[in-house]
């Protein structure tokens, strides 16, 4: 019955034990402040974010220049509207909102990764495992397919939101149905795994069946490859609203969710209503991935790679991790449809973050250990 | 008034009840050991304690407030739990992983005060982990992580200190330092409750020892009455020489087993 036997702490022996009495605060009074990897990262991310929104702006099949950009962006804020100059209209109607709903949409799926995977210490959790992003996916391609879509431009993001929310509701309650009231992680997993396979095939089934028209297939074959294009201020309206509340709400659980990194025996006994947070969580994540996958399409990788990338980058304090999430993702999702543009007319963004990101992925694994700790 | 008073609580995981009936008080100044063998109960009484589990006849107090009328909150404020199965890959450092002791203090955006600074130190300084302070868990040996989430724990300064079997995996020198760092605590006015698989360490260094056995409260009493040569026998179906020290505590030598009597 005794343990009185050597543990396995092997690295070097035990240094002066004699010392271990609660003895006043003598030791240097330093704050758990933010570490200098940190303050850089934000450094990065922000000029970084400031790079990618200009180039955005600058890149396109009208060659319009710097000084040109900018003066149109200067006139708008100015108030000074010139209709005929067709390069404001470039400018202020087509790419900065295509830009702003890129980055937006980019920085929301970054944040829900984050989000999910501190939640379920799970570093495979991205916005795709609870099956709501599948779900904003069906709610568009039935929108597509029934003629509702064309009706107005914010139709279609409010049925893939509508969606993503059904989904969220139904992941929920069918989980604490089968929890009696208590939602455990792992029944949360699989009930999303669930409706993320119902999801597919019927949108799979859609898909088949509006194969028959070929501009219906089309559009809807196109929506589901994820793109940016055409996006207007209606969908950044639309979009950014809840993006920007359920990104609030997450950073305001930083801390909850770097106590849950302990346990969530350790969570509960400094105080974290460990049930409770993980239900504002979860809907924090469906609200933020419903408004950007209603905006941009279903995107695959950002939410996996980018929070892992910043975890190794910086380590992992929510309180700086949530926020750099949403600047780095903004900043992916921009880049990658640059990319997307310029390599051709109608190369879809979300195909170029999936060859981009598994790639980046994977050398990330073979160097490092990816986990929900990382560095 | 107790810090914690148990009265009648019965609990079960299923329908086989895990405790019966099991009442305590205990108070301020109080080192107190909780032993019995392997799936006696130990580990789900502390999460009673704690409220992680509400029993299903009976009652839990914390200072006099029944568990149930009180905010995990405010548990929290009132009793630290440092639960047996610390996980080891945690991407903080060491004084971050502390620092969320002070989580039951701060306001959801409110920033560390200097007491929360000052807490934290004492914590790393009170377990030997200041030097280990900018280190990140993950890259620690098994016995400094421990030691680590001991610091956590220390750090939410509450009334109550709940720990299960936390020196398991401490060298020798750092088991008994441990031990003495409880008793330090305990004189400071707070009430420390460990759970013990080392019953000679229980025997030499603590007040009182709650002695569970399939379920029920079998002792509550100092040392010298709980671990006599007959109760070791039964309970934990050993056969042990138990002598005195000079000051009249036990001193407890396990010699082989029997099986159990019971």
């Amino acid at each position: 019955m005794s343990s009185a036997t050597a543990g396995p702490d092997t690295r070097g022996p035990p240094d002066n034990t004699s010392s271990q009495k609660p003895t006043p605060a003598t030791p240097a009074r330093s704050r758990s402040r933010w570490r200098p990897r940190t303050v850089s990262g934000f450094a990065l991310v922000l000029l970084a974010a400031v790079v990618a929104v200009v180039v955005g702006l600058l890149v396109g099949p009208a060659p319009i220049s710097v000084s040109e950009t900018m003066g149109a962006l200067a006139r708008r804020l100015a108030g000074k509207v010139n209709p005929l100059d067709w390069r404001e209209t470039v400018v202020v109607g087509v790419r900065l909102p295509r830009v702003l709903v890129g980055f937006v949409a980019g920085g929301a799926l970054a944040v829900a990764g984050t989000a999910l995977q501190g939640l379920f210490r799970n570093p495979l959790a991205e916005p795709g495992v609870l099956g709501i992003s599948s779900g904003a996916s069906l709610g568009a391609v039935l929108a597509i397919y029934f003629h509702i879509a064309g009706k107005a431009v914010w139709l279609l993001p409010a049925c893939a939101f509508a969606g993503a929310a059904l989904d969220a509701v139904l992941v929920f309650f069918v989980a604490s149905r089968q929890g009696r009231g208590q939602v455990f992680t792992a029944t949360l997993l699989l009930v999303g795994v669930a409706l993320m396979a119902l999801n597919v095939s019927l949108t799979t089934f859609v898909l088949a069946i509006s194969l028959a028209s070929y501009n219906v297939g089309r559009e809807v074959m196109y929506w589901l490859l994820g793109g940016l294009e055409g996006r207007t201020w209606d969908h950044l309206l639309l979009g950014a609203p809840a993006v920007l509340v359920g990104t609030a709400v997450i950073a305001a659980h930083a801390r909850d969710l770097d106590a849950l990194l302990l346990g969530e025996v350790s969570a509960q006994s400094v105080g974290v209503d460990v049930p409770r947070v993980r239900l504002r969580l979860v809907l924090a994540t469906a609200l933020i991935v419903g408004a950007a996958v209603a905006v941009a399409g279903p995107i695959a990788f950002v939410g996996l790679l980018v929070p892992h990338v910043l975890r190794l980058a910086i380590g992992a304090p929510h309180r700086a991790l949530v926020p750099l999430s949403f600047f780095g993702g903004g900043v992916f999702l921009v880049i990658a449809d640059v990319v997307a543009r310029t390599a051709s007319a109608d190369l879809p963004v979300g195909v170029v973050t999936a060859a981009v990101g598994a790639p980046m992925f994977l050398a990330l694994l073979v160097r490092r250990r990816v986990g929900v700790g990382g560095a | 008034m107790s810090l914690v008073e148990v009265s009648g609580v019965t609990f079960g995981y299923r329908a086989a009840p895990v405790l019966r009936d099991v009442s305590f008080a205990i108070g301020a100044g109080e080192l107190v050991a909780l032993c019995g063998p392997n799936g006696a109960g130990k580990s789900t009484l502390l999460r009673l304690l704690l409220g992680l589990h509400a029993p299903s006849s009976g009652q839990v107090a914390l200072a006099g407030a029944p568990l149930a009328s009180l905010s995990r909150r405010q548990i929290a404020r009132h009793a630290a739990l440092l639960p047996q199965d610390a996980p080891a890959d945690v991407p903080l450092s060491v004084r971050e992983a502390v620092s969320l002791g002070r989580l039951p203090h701060l306001g959801r955006l409110q920033p560390e005060t200097g007491a929360d600074v000052d807490a934290v130190a004492r914590a790393l300084a009170a377990t030997d982990t200041t030097a280990l302070a900018e280190r990140p868990i993950n890259e620690l040996s098994g016995g400094e992580r421990h030691r680590v989430h001991l610091a956590r724990a220390l750090a939410q300064e509450a009334p109550l200190l709940l720990l299960d079997e936390p020196i398991a995996g401490l060298d020798i020198a750092h088991q008994l330092a441990a031990m003495d760092l409880l008793r330090a605590t305990a004189s400071e006015g707070r009430a420390v409750v460990v759970a013990l698989h080392d019953l000679a360490l229980a025997a030499r260094r603590c007040d009182r020892v709650l002695l569970l056995a399939s379920g029920t409260l079998d002792a509550d009493a100092r040392p010298a009455d709980v671990f006599t040569r007959e109760t070791l026998a039964r309970v934990f179906g050993v056969e042990a020489d138990v002598r005195q020290d000079s000051t009249g505590r036990p001193i407890v030598d396990i010699l082989e087993t029997i099986g159990r009597k019971s």
